[in-house]
């Protein structure tokens, strides 16, 4: 006989790993709120039960998953060492992978162009792909590609540039000598030709990506009106007219002063034995110099929240009017930044949660984003709508104000954030399997913090309902905030007017 | 008040010389490179197989020991060409089927698997529709639990529905008006012929959707999930005599329907009429789309397509890629795409570019398909065919390196009538391709002369695409977008 499997809905709150079977989290079902959460709790077959019979899935035993120490490390800490000449280098192996993600992050970005260069620092992100003296324009993606790499790729951030390629793991020596080569060469083989040909590529790809359109309009005046006109943020949204200004020294000048071992963290994820790999990374990478004094990069003091509401308002060439209400919030891996990130979760995830339902599932916005984008010299924290037709953004904006204001008087209780805390703690252990995520993750860190997946995870679960409403009152006040507006119009100019209520 | 700033004048630093030398470290420090000799592709899938009496299909596949585990369902009924619907009704049952859940005591609960900390993700495929997630080794049982619960029992509600196709109306609508939008809406239509519903214009789905309600979706969800035509496939941290029995206690009670035949008919392709279209909008740039037929998946041209794929733009060092990228600067990328379901294949490619070189990029692709069927230049030649067999290889092992990939590929594959214990040989097939196979293949599918394409962009594209030798073409203007 087969029973079927029957779902109930209990009143228990807790983790949703909480293992094998529904334990209740122990306090979890006096709230009210626990009182709205369904939790599956699946009535699990008894052997006898299970209509397995003997010889046709095995012995008539059943194994179900046996329960593991939720606290267990997510994975070993991974080995971190510095070579002679200042490369950071760590090694996290995975056991029963055939790949391995190899990763190298400068320690550049987008912030540190001077001024009247957007986007300097991503044209020479991509003249690292385009050859050296020693490996001509194709070489560099034919050899990773030859190599059976599945995954390669650049980007640069505000404060990272970031190169990775996923390959198979005896193919690590490769993606090794690639690294190296383009450190150590790709200024002697830098040509006016190159130059001119990735600018072009450059340009492309911000149209292609909107970046030059209304988006990088709105991104630009969302730091800009959060963290400052004079903020080292200024300049993390690429302008057209600054790539094409750009010529072979002014790259070459930006090479020289931010590409270094020494400013660099190489990072292997994957199926490889340590042991065997680091006399690769020694043979490869020990051997580069770096070719300029080291420099001072940009910096800033930490955020504060604004000292009055700042309305910007913007032509975007576009069919519909856009809604951020923003903050300037704390830095990445800064106290308050984990607690920004599961607001955003308990203000979105679910159709129920408060902003989701207020502008989303009443209609009003046909949708609607909030994220904390976490930065190494300060952050911003956006709620992003789009409203539905015959709404507008007035509407929105009263909407959202209206469910600040109710969480200011019924703030998230303590069973509701640890159900949002949990789905951050829960994406990193789901993120073991993530081989090139978690290399760009590892090489973000310093000798201060490490951004492993099981430290990730301690710091999201170290967030509680106190911190959460401290943190709302202290970062999201509803009168100190940047209210960006984008007046849709399909005939404006792509560069459109914007307007501000402080000429600043 | 508001206050017009001043955005466009600026003062840009002065930069420095960079300093001599340039490069630090003389080049004959630098290690020699190594052998790119690979590994033999071992595939071992330790893949388990069984069949409930009610004719469910269960797959599992034991992984790494990481603690985490992929479930993938898939229902072969109701694909997106299904005669017995449109796809736009098709696609709306499935996206809301997680939505509401009725309760074994009669409740209706809203995102049962969201609600318990889930996140499935659905997908509508050609012949038949896949749902998926990762989770955590211990939380099998109750996925299972909810999963079944949720695809058996869902709520339609009157209200509900509206928001969510007042919602997708409004974006289809948007949508139709970008460059990929339009493409997408007029390009299937050169392929296939009138009255076979891969020939569907978005219009048309907004059309369908305008009309729906609660009625239509409920009736559609009757004719989906008999299990004779399903599968669940459980991949990662698990332990094959562990997940049958949770599976068989679950499923196991389903009641087989009355099996309809395959759903997708075959696709029938357009013979006659204009072979491109241009359409005029005003753009920095030209966007151009080729979209070809192409072997289904069971196909014996299945492997060589996956080489195809990669020659013509699936890898970075593709010809076009390389020569419109890195050689001329003329547009960020150059893709090419090849999708397979059990009765049919495409074959997209792909690009946007500077409209002054239009002309020389269209002739250029269509040399290129010309190329690869071996009519052109130097046919197919060693070492890229060498490089994209490699590609194309390691793609398929790197799907299978991990348990998402795993349930996706097991179960996509079985959507489609193959069986996902020969996979090993489609990697022996690939390594036994040399470049008159790849080429035969290409001639028996790709049509250079006749392949639909469509572009938009600037009115001189209609002359640039007629000084390519595209042949006949319709020209049409963009519809204005206005403000909404």
């Amino acid at each position: 006989m087969v029973r079927f499997g029957a779902l109930a809905l209990i009143l228990a709150a807790g983790s949703a790993a909480g293992g094998r079977a529904q334990r209740a989290a122990p306090g979890a079902t006096e709230t009210s709120e626990t009182a709205e959460t369904s939790e599956i709790a699946p009535d699990e077959p008894s052997p006898s039960e299970s209509g397995d019979a003997p010889g046709e899935d095995g012995p008539l035993v059943v194994e179900l998953p046996e329960p593991r120490d939720p606290d267990a490390p997510i994975a070993p800490p991974p080995e971190v060492y510095t070579l002679d000449n200042g490369l950071r280098v760590v090694l996290q192996p995975v056991s029963g992978r055939r790949f391995t993600a190899v990763a190298m992050t400068y320690r550049v970005g987008s912030r540190d162009v001077p001024h009247g260069w957007r986007g300097l620092a991503h044209l020479t992100e991509h003249l690292m792909f385009s050859g050296t003296d020693t490996l001509n324009e194709v070489e560099i993606y034919l050899r990773l590609e030859a190599a059976g790499a599945v995954e390669r790729n650049g980007e640069t951030g505000p404060d990272r540039t970031i190169f990775y390629e996923v390959v198979p793991s005896s193919q690590i020596p490769t993606a090794l000598y690639l690294e190296s080569h383009r450190l150590a060469r790709m200024l002697a083989g830098l040509t006016e030709g190159r130059v001119a040909r990735q600018r072009a590529v450059v340009l492309h790809e911000g149209w292609e990506r909107g970046g030059y359109g209304w988006r990088g309009l709105l991104a630009e005046q969302l730091y800009a009106g959060t963290l400052g006109d004079d903020h080292p943020y200024r300049s993390i949204v690429e302008r057209s007219d600054d790539v094409a200004a750009a010529r072979l020294e002014h790259v070459q000048w930006f090479f020289q002063r931010h590409y270094a071992p020494d400013r660099a963290t190489l990072v292997l994820v994957g199926g490889f034995d340590p042991a065997r790999v680091r006399p690769l990374v020694e043979r490869h990478l020990g051997p580069v110099r770096r070719s300029a004094p080291p420099v001072e990069r940009a910096s800033a003091p930490p955020p504060e929240p604004l000292a009055t509401e700042r309305r910007i308002e913007v032509e975007i060439q576009h069919d519909r009017d856009q809604l951020y209400l923003a903050w300037p919030t704390p830095a990445l891996y800064a106290p308050g930044d984990a607690e920004l990130d599961v607001i955003s979760t308990l203000l979105t995830e679910r159709r129920d949660a408060p902003i989701r339902r207020a502008l989303v599932e009443s209609g009003l916005a046909l949708e609607v984003g909030v994220r904390q984008r976490s930065h190494e010299l300060g952050s911003v924290f956006a709620i992003h709508a789009v409203p539905s037709p015959g709404h507008d953004v007035a509407e929105l904006r009263a909407a959202v104000d209206r469910e600040l204001a109710r969480l200011r008087r019924a703030p998230f209780d303590a069973a509701t954030v640890r159900r949002a805390r949990e789905v951050w703690a829960r994406r990193m252990r789901l993120g073991v399997e993530d081989l090139a995520s978690r290399a760009v993750r590892l090489g973000v860190g310093d000798d201060e913090y490490l951004p492993t997946l099981e430290n990730e995870r301690r710091r999201y679960l170290a967030v509680d309902a106190s911190d959460v409403a401290r943190t709302l009152r202290r970062w999201l006040p509803t009168d100190r905030r940047l209210v960006l507006v984008g007046v849709a119009d399909p005939r404006a100019s792509p560069r459109g007017r914007v307007r501000s209520d402080d000429g600043g | 008040m508001l206050v017009l700033l001043a955005t466009g004048c600026r003062v840009r630093e002065a930069i420095p010389p960079p300093q001599r030398p340039l490069a630090a470290t003389p080049a004959e420090a630098l290690a020699e490179p190594p052998s790119v000799e690979l590994d033999a592709p071992g595939l071992s899938l330790r893949l388990v197989r069984r069949e409930l009496d009610n004719g469910l299909t269960i797959f599992v596949s034991r992984g790494a020991a990481d603690g985490v585990v992929s479930v993938a369902f898939v229902d072969r009924s109701g694909g997106r060409w299904d005669p017995r619907a449109p796809a736009a009704l098709t696609e709306l049952t499935v996206d809301t089927l997680l939505r509401a859940t009725r309760t074994v005591d009669g409740g209706v609960v809203d995102d049962l698997l969201e609600r318990a900390g889930f996140t499935p993700e659905v997908h509508l495929l050609g012949s038949g529709w896949l749902v998926r997630d990762r989770i955590l080794f211990e939380e099998l049982p109750r996925y299972l639990t909810g999963l079944e619960r949720s695809l058996r029992h869902p709520v339609h509600r009157e209200a509900d529905l509206r928001l969510v196709l007042d919602a997708r109306v409004e974006r289809r609508s948007a949508l139709v008006l970008t460059p990929d939008g339009l493409i997408a809406d007029r390009l299937p239509g050169l392929l296939y012929a009138d009255g076979d519903r891969r020939a569907g214009s978005l219009r048309d789905e907004i059309a369908v959707l305008r009309g729906l309600g609660v009625d239509d979706l409920t009736a559609r969800h009757d004719a989906l999930l008999d299990p004779r035509r399903c599968a669940i496939v459980i991949a990662g941290d698990v332990e094959p005599l562990g997940a049958l029995p949770l599976v068989r206690a679950r499923f196991g009670g389903w009641e087989a329907g009355d099996a309809p035949p395959m759903d997708a008919p075959p696709p029938r392709h357009r013979t006659e009429g204009a072979r491109g279209l241009v359409i005029v909008q005003p753009l920095v740039r030209t966007y151009l789309k080729l979209l070809e037929h192409a072997p289904p998946l069971a196909h014996e041209d299945h492997a060589a397509f996956l080489v195809l794929e990669q020659l013509l733009g699936g890898m970075f060092a593709s010809r076009l890629n390389l020569v419109l990228r890195e050689g001329r600067g003329i547009s960020y990328g150059f893709h090419a795409r090849y999708a397979a379901t059990a009765t049919e294949g495409e074959l997209q490619m792909v690009t946007a570019i500077d409209p002054a070189h239009t002309a020389a990029v269209v002739e250029a692709i269509l040399e290129e398909l010309r190329r690869v069927r071996g009519e052109h230049g130097p046919g197919v030649r060693p070492f890229e065919l060498s490089v994209a067999k490699t590609r194309a290889r390691e793609q398929l092992l790197a799907d299978l390196d991990h348990s998402l990939g795993v349930a996706t590929t097991i179960g996509v594959h079985w959507l489609a009538g193959r069986d996902p214990e020969a996979l090993p040989a489609l990697l022996a097939r690939l390594d036994a391709l040399d470049a008159d196979a790849v080429e035969a293949a290409a001639r028996r599918w790709i049509r250079p002369d006749r392949a639909p394409i469509v572009a938009v962009g600037r009115a001189d594209v209609v002359q640039a695409l007629r000084a390519a030798g595209t042949g006949s073409l319709r020209v049409i203007a963009a519809p204005e977008r206005h403000r909404r």
